[in-house]
């Protein structure tokens, strides 16, 4: 049974509406305006079709579709990252990215929530890695297994593990905690493969 | 002539909106997200010229 994020349906469903609400207003308007005279009724519609629905289609779609791009489903389209979103779906693989997403112990968004960075940036440098993928994808690159473009930041594990009590009291992670942080050893040495290899 | 460019501009850009939501592909949503938000806020700040000229016109500003 799948989780139904009820609030992104709401959301889509409202930009659908507005872009066909805006659609049917602009090409109402665009036949309307030639042959009358342009009267206070024509303006205001005017100021509603081509001023505010748009810019209310324009916020709403945008949101949608930046949010509807955390989903696994969308990172697993392009056929290069296939693989990966099937790894962390079959029960068979129990890799660290697998056994998370299985288990849920993260609960959605699984791709999206290991490979943001955190920080006020961390969204946008995601975005921007998004569109290098799409530039190595479409420009035919993409046949050849990805690789990160920089070693697996430890500040993204500790997100979430960081101050959890089962973490801060295991004796190795005391014993090396300067390094955890400094990123000088990976969490992926120990805890690794995150993907299959 | 310059509402008329409102109105393309902004249909296009819908169109383009309404394509990245039916086919949710990155390149499609790409284009959207760049091309289809310049022609709708091209249209917009057309809008908003057309306005000004009109008030400017009536002496209201």
């Amino acid at each position: 049974m799948e989780h139904v994020n009820y609030s992104y349906l709401i959301l889509r469903w409202f930009s659908l509406v507005l872009f066909f609400v805006s659609l049917f207003f602009l090409v109402v308007l665009l036949f309307r305006y030639k042959k009358s005279e342009m009267g206070p009724k024509l303006k205001l519609q005017l100021l509603a079709g081509a001023g505010i629905l748009p810019l209310l289609t324009l916020f709403f779609s945008d949101q949608t579709l930046l949010e509807g791009m955390k989903d696994d489903k969308f990172c697993g389209s392009c056929h290069t990252m296939t693989p990966f979103f099937k790894s962390i779906t079959n029960p068979e693989i129990k890799t660290l990215s697998a056994l998370h997403a299985q288990n849920h112990w993260i609960r959605e968004k699984h791709c999206y929530t290991c490979h943001t960075d955190y920080a006020m940036l961390g969204g946008v440098k995601a975005k921007l890695r998004g569109l290098r993928h799409m530039y190595v994808f479409y420009t035919g690159q993409g046949d050849k297994r990805p690789k990160l473009y920089n070693p697996y930041p430890n500040n993204n594990c500790l997100g979430c593990h960081g101050g959890a009590i089962k973490y801060e009291e295991e004796a190795t992670h005391k014993e090396i905690s300067g390094e955890i942080t400094k990123n000088e050893v990976s969490c992926l040495d120990c805890h690794g493969p995150s993907h299959p290899e | 002539m310059i509402l008329l460019l409102v109105f393309i501009s902004e249909i296009a850009g819908i169109i383009l909106g309404l394509l990245a939501f039916f086919y949710p592909k990155a390149g499609v949503i790409f284009i959207y997200l760049t091309i289809g938000n310049f022609f709708i806020i091209a249209g917009m700040a057309l809008y908003a010229i057309q306005v000004i000229k009109d008030l400017k016109k009536h002496k209201v500003l």
